[in-house]
This record gives C-alpha cells, sequence and structure tokens, in this order.
C-alpha cells in the first residue's frame, strides 16, 4: 500500500470518527427517538453538535476531492515526495479541522482548511504532469 | 469485473433511481417549470413525502463516498475476498432498502439499514489493510 493510500485509509476512518462523534452528541441534544424518525419538522443542531454536524459534512465535500485526487495520482504512477507530503498535509489538516470547529478558533479553522484544500490541488496538478 | 466493483456499478444505478424518485415527487410538487426554474424558497413548497426523499438522495449522496473508497481501497490492495464482496453487496442492498425505509418511514428500520450500509463500507477499509 502507498503512502497516499494509506492516508486515504486514516482519512476514510477520520470521517467514521467524525460521524460517531456528530451522532453522539445530537442524540444527545435531540434524543434518539427524534433522530430514528423521519425527521419531518427539522431541528437545527446547536452548540458542539451543530459543530460537529457541519464539520463532518465539510469533510464529506472536502474527502470526496482528495479521493479522486489519490485514486489519479495512483493510476496515473505519479506518485512521488511531494504527494506523500500533499497526502499527509490533507490528513493534517483535516484532523485539525475538528477541534478547529468545536472550540470555534478563527480564523484559524479557514487556514486549516485551505491547507486541505491546496494539498488536494497539488496532487491533481502533479497527476497531470 | 470484481464483486466489489459490480457493486460499485449497482450503487450508482440505486443513486440514479434516487434521483429519478425524488425528481417525481418534487414535480408533483412545484411542476415542471418549479422544478428547472431558480427554486427560491423551495423548502416551504415541498411536501413532506419530497422531503424524505430529497434527504435520503443527500444522504446516499454522502455514503457512496465513502463506499468509493472501500472500494478503490480493495481494487488497489488487491485485498478482494469473500469478506469484502460480501460486505459491497451487503451495502447494496441497504442503500437500496435505504430510500423505501426514509420514504415510509420505516422507524427505527432506517437507521438499522444506515448502519448497516456504514458498517459495510467500515469492514471493506479495514480488509483493505489487512
Amino acid at each position: 500500500m502507498t503512502p497516499e493510500l494509506t492516508a486515504l485509509v486514516l482519512a476514510a476512518l477520520l470521517q467514521i470518527c467524525q460521524f460517531v462523534l456528530f451522532s453522539v452528541l445530537a442524540q444527545r441534544q435531540v434524543g434518539p427517538k427524534y433522530a430514528a424518525s423521519p425527521r419531518d419538522t427539522p431541528r437545527q443542531l446547536t452548540g458542539y453538535a451543530g459543530r460537529a454536524q457541519r464539520a463532518m459534512n465539510n469533510h464529506f465535500e472536502g474527502l470526496i476531492l482528495f479521493t479522486i485526487a489519490v485514486v489519479a495520482v495512483t493510476y496515473a504512477d505519479q506518485t512521488s515526495a511531494l504527494t506523500v507530503l500533499c497526502a499527509l498535509a490533507y490528513l493534517g489538516a483535516r484532523l485539525l479541522y475538528i477541534p478547529a470547529y468545536l472550540f470555534g478558533w478563527a480564523p484559524w479553522r479557514s487556514l486549516i482548511w485551505v491547507v486541505g484544500l491546496v494539498a488536494t490541488a497539488v496532487m491533481l496538478v502533479a497527476a497531470l504532469f | 469485473m470484481s464483486p466489489e466493483l459490480a457493486a460499485l456499478a449497482a450503487t450508482a444505478f440505486i443513486q440514479l433511481a434516487a434521483v429519478l424518485w425524488s425528481q417525481r415527487a418534487l414535480e408533483a410538487d412545484i411542476g415542471h417549470d418549479g422544478n428547472t426554474g431558480t427554486r427560491e424558497g423551495l423548502d416551504d413548497r415541498l411536501s413532506e413525502h419530497t422531503k424524505r426523499l430529497r434527504r435520503a438522495l443527500a444522504n446516499h449522496t454522502e455514503n457512496i463516498g465513502l463506499f468509493i473508497i472501500a472500494v478503490v481501497l480493495v481494487e488497489f490492495t488487491a485485498s478482494n475476498g469473500w469478506i469484502t464482496g460480501l460486505a459491497a453487496w451487503i451495502f447494496v442492498a441497504a442503500r437500496a432498502l435505504y430510500l423505501p425505509a426514509y420514504a415510509f418511514g420505516w422507524v427505527p428500520w432506517r437507521s438499522v439499514i444506515f448502519m448497516a450500509g456504514f458498517l459495510s463500507c467500515f469492514v471493506m477499509i479495514i480488509a483493505s489493510v489487512f
């Protein structure tokens, strides 16, 4: 397994952990009965539960692009020290993004998010050349 | 084509079915012109049934991402085996059942079905590591 694929494994496991965190915090707020219902009356999550939900949803978006980047560099055989570094930077950024959202580190959360996006973009460009 | 890749193709068709179903419900609420318009204040104009289908579709879009990762990892590492094949098709079955479970309010089965699909991805990702 290449380092980029290992980073993809860890990023996916991180997202599963984020789901568990969100699920626990959300169910403590709205109760398991509402969570299992079809949720016809929308309920806005607040506090830590809302932040955990927004952080998780953001990672769903970022994770898709990162998946494309890892698949592209791996298939195209364009892995290098640079793409390994980018994959690690992505992973580190997405890990830090969680406490940054939960504890409201502004403007650091946005900067951390940019690191993840730039790392993904560099990998995508690296796959082309 | 491995069973895992076939399952990925099947998942794409479930996504298509989810889009078509929710689109049909949406057009029943606001008509074809409302659908092709810019959808301002959309939520207030949709029925409960349509909103359920749209939430189910959004959930499917999220989970398909994790499943793509799981399939890609299994294929790249050549970790295919009966466990990954079984998990992949449990995912397909779970996601197919998830749509009616949401639309018709099968409580608590919708959550159980979701967990079956979610855990299948987890099993495949872990299998790719070993």
